[in-house]
């Protein structure tokens, strides 16, 4: 489904993403974990292209994303995304969140838009929010709404970027709680996130990354109990 | 040298008269087109600078404000005689040849002296009147004065670029001359002490004297060069109509009509003096309520269509295309560089060089808006800034193109940012707008010359003037601190 060649991504002289290889099948759930600083959200956002990469090639459904004049709007409705911050319109309501891009840019009915939004918002659990603001929302709360604004466009893939880190820890679960459900479903997912147990649990591949390049990858089973790589246990020994 | 000189003069004449012989010919004499315009429109537009009793100033008729002066019954004589109505056109005294050199007016009859300076720039009628120029002291120091020789070291005042000032400079010996715009300003710093004489046209001298027992005229000084040769200034590309004015002239100066215009110019300067002591308040408030109106107005519509002209820079700048950026740059920048007084010459002036016949308070606004976008444009750019990144990206990761963004997203999450900023652009503007009164647009400072001639008090007006400015932009930063609290609450 996505199909990554060579990605490199340098700002100045700093070299962030070298040389990146993946392939993401259709249903699969992917997990990307590593250190800071490792190049894990840059790739992330690369994928959309909400960061230009400096060299490569992206193929997402057989369409070559870095071709010249190639309108990733189009793309980007079926790629949602997640962002660490939520990002919510603070000026909408949550029911707002939800049809604005789906009534706007794919021209669906309102009242079309809305079922589908009432139901998505059922689904993360927050249907009796559906008229209130984000900013009365806790962070779970406006992490889920988040998720269900990204599925509103009914995207193929769905991309987080460390969807749980800004939570106080008690709201981790819930936002997990609704990631693995997706998951379960079906949803090709891409997931950027310091959340080893979800990792362990939910991920068909986990992909290792370290200074700009993929160290290992493997079954969570094979990256957690049995790691090669000298930089994973590392880090693994550190996190776990 | 003298023979060459002649010779030279009279070389110089025939040049400068030849087009017009020219000109006549061809037409088959009788016309110029600003004698076609004038017929045509059945009105002769005269430029004048109304604070200037008994030449030209305001006084209330019936209830009615009006600009009367002898001045006045000159053009409307003129206007009799060329058959046409009279339309007065106020103007600052400083933009007065610009306006007729620029085709706004047809003539000028605002007590000018025809100067050889302004002979390069535009044709005089004959002199309709010959004045003395006077010095004009603190009551006090009547006697001091007896000659030209006692101005050594001493402060004299004299309207800019005037006559007068010439006089100052070159007759009174050992004088340092301060060169304000208005007489009324002149006087204040006369009474205050700031300056111990001014130089004064006669009739203008005299009238202050009267209005006021702690100014005296020292008569004993007299100038060389004092008489000031008053005539009507006329384009250099009108020769019918400045032989029509000649003839009006003529006949005034042979009946002496003069003589009896300025009796009723005298009579209205002082006709009323009961009233003006009185109640300055009631006559006078008719000049600020209209003042403020057409401040309030500038103002709005300056914000109005700079907030339009502001959004369309602001996004030129913030767009991707260099060019647009540059472009936009170096608007603002040129504008924010630059007095804005210079920029209302520029638009007044120049659109009349460029054919456009804009009204005074058009060029005003425009000038405004143009000078407004400049600061808009920054204001926008920096709320639209100040919204976060994520929020672009969230709305671009949604598929929504760039444009929607912005319009879906981003904007109006920025108005709240811009708003309150663009509140205080609106309070500044009231405040600059004032500078609109140099092309006689009549707003609050341009009414307080006219209050201040008509009047002859120098300093209350002011007084006046900044209560009323002060009340407008007070009341109107309380009220957007209201509206700014409200938008916080809904948040």
């Amino acid at each position: 489904m996505i199909k990554i060649d060579k990605l490199v991504k340098t700002y100045g002289e700093n070299t962030v993403l070298n040389q990146i290889d993946l392939e993401v099948t259709s249903g699969e759930v992917v997990v990307i974990i590593g250190p800071s600083g490792s190049g894990k959200s840059t790739f992330l956002r690369c994928l959309n292209l909400l960061e230009q990469p400096t060299d490569g090639q992206i193929t997402f459904e057989g369409n070559d994303l870095l071709a010249k004049n190639f309108n990733i709007d189009q793309i980007r409705q079926k790629m949602g995304m997640v962002f660490q911050s939520f990002n919510l319109f603070p000026h909408k309501t949550v029911l707002e969140n939800l049809t604005l891009s789906p009534i706007k840019v794919k021209k669906m009915a309102p009242a079309a838009a809305e079922k589908t939004a009432q139901d998505l918002l059922a689904q993360v659990g927050l249907a009796d929010k559906a008229n209130s603001y984000p900013a009365s929302l806790s962070g779970g709360q406006q992490q889920r709404v988040a998720i269900a604004r990204a599925l509103a466009m009914d995207p193929d893939v769905m991309l987080f970027d460390e969807p749980t880190s800004a939570l106080d820890p008690e709201m981790v679960g819930e936002v997990l709680a609704v990631m693995q459900t997706l998951a379960e479903k079906g949803m090709t997912m891409v997931v950027v996130t310091h959340e080893m147990g979800f990792a362990k649990e939910v991920a068909d591949r986990v992909i290792f990354m370290a200074d700009g390049i993929i160290q290992e990858q493997g079954t969570p089973e094979e990256i957690f109990d049995h790691p090669q790589n000298s930089r994973t246990q590392d880090f693994l020994s550190k996190v776990l | 040298m003298i023979r060459f000189n002649k010779v030279l003069i009279l070389f110089g004449l025939l040049v400068t008269l030849l087009p017009f012989f020219f000109v006549q010919q061809v037409k088959a004499a009788e016309t110029d087109p600003v004698y076609d315009k004038i017929k045509a429109n059945g009105q002769l537009v005269v430029g004048l600078s109304a604070d200037y009793a008994p030449y030209e100033f305001h006084a209330t008729i019936d209830g009615k404000d009006e600009i009367v002066g002898f001045d006045i019954s000159i053009a409307q004589k003129i206007a009799d005689d060329l058959g046409v109505e009279l339309k007065i056109e106020e103007l600052g005294f400083d933009a007065l040849l610009g306006a007729l050199k620029t085709g706004k007016i047809d003539v000028v009859i605002s007590g000018m002296a025809a100067t050889d300076e302004r002979k390069k720039e535009v044709n005089f009628s004959n002199t309709y009147m010959e004045v003395q120029q006077k010095v004009i002291v603190r009551a006090e120091d009547a006697d001091t004065f007896q000659s030209t020789s006692d101005f050594d070291g001493v402060a004299v005042g004299a309207q800019k670029q005037t006559t007068q000032e010439e006089l100052a400079k070159t007759e009174l010996t050992g004088s340092t001359v301060t060169s304000l715009q208005k007489v009324p300003d002149l006087i204040t710093n006369l009474t205050s002490g700031k300056i111990d004489a001014i130089v004064m046209e006669g009739p203008v001298a005299d009238a202050y004297v009267m209005s006021n027992d702690k100014l005296a005229i020292a008569d004993n000084v007299t100038f060389e060069n004092g008489t000031k040769e008053t005539a009507v200034a006329i384009s250099k590309e009108a020769p019918v109509l400045l032989e029509k004015v000649n003839a009006s002239i003529d006949t005034i100066v042979n009946n002496d009509l003069l003589t009896q215009y300025q009796a009723e110019a005298n009579a209205l300067m002082f006709g009323d003096e009961d009233t003006v002591e009185q109640g300055f308040f009631a006559k006078y408030v008719p000049f600020y309520i209209s003042g403020t109106g057409y401040t309030i107005f500038l103002a709005f519509v300056g914000v109005l269509f700079g907030s339009i002209g502001g959004s369309l820079l602001a996004f030129m700048k913030l767009s991707k295309n260099k060019i647009l950026k540059v472009i936009a740059a170096v608007y603002i920048e040129y504008v924010r560089g630059t007095p804005l007084l210079v920029q209302i010459f520029i638009v007044y002036f120049g659109t009349g060089v460029l054919g456009l016949d804009l009204s005074k308070v058009t060029a005003g606004c425009i000038a405004l808006a143009l000078n407004s976008a400049a600061y808009v444009a920054e204001i926008i750019r920096a709320g639209i800034n100040a919204v976060n990144k994520g929020q672009l990206e969230a709305a671009r990761s949604l598929g929504m193109n760039q444009m929607q963004a912005m319009r879906f997203i981003v904007f109006p999450q920025a108005i709240k940012n811009i708003l309150p900023a663009l509140g205080n652009e609106f309070v500044t503007v009231i405040k600059e707008s004032s500078v609109v009164s140099v092309i006689g647009v009549s707003e609050l400072i341009f009414q307080t010359g006219v209050v201040q001639g008509a009047s002859f008090k120098p300093f209350l007006p002011y007084v006046i003037v900044s209560l009323i400015y002060f009340v407008l932009t007070f009341a109107l930063s309380r009220l957007l601190g209201v509206a700014e609290r409200r938008m916080k609450t809904s948040d």
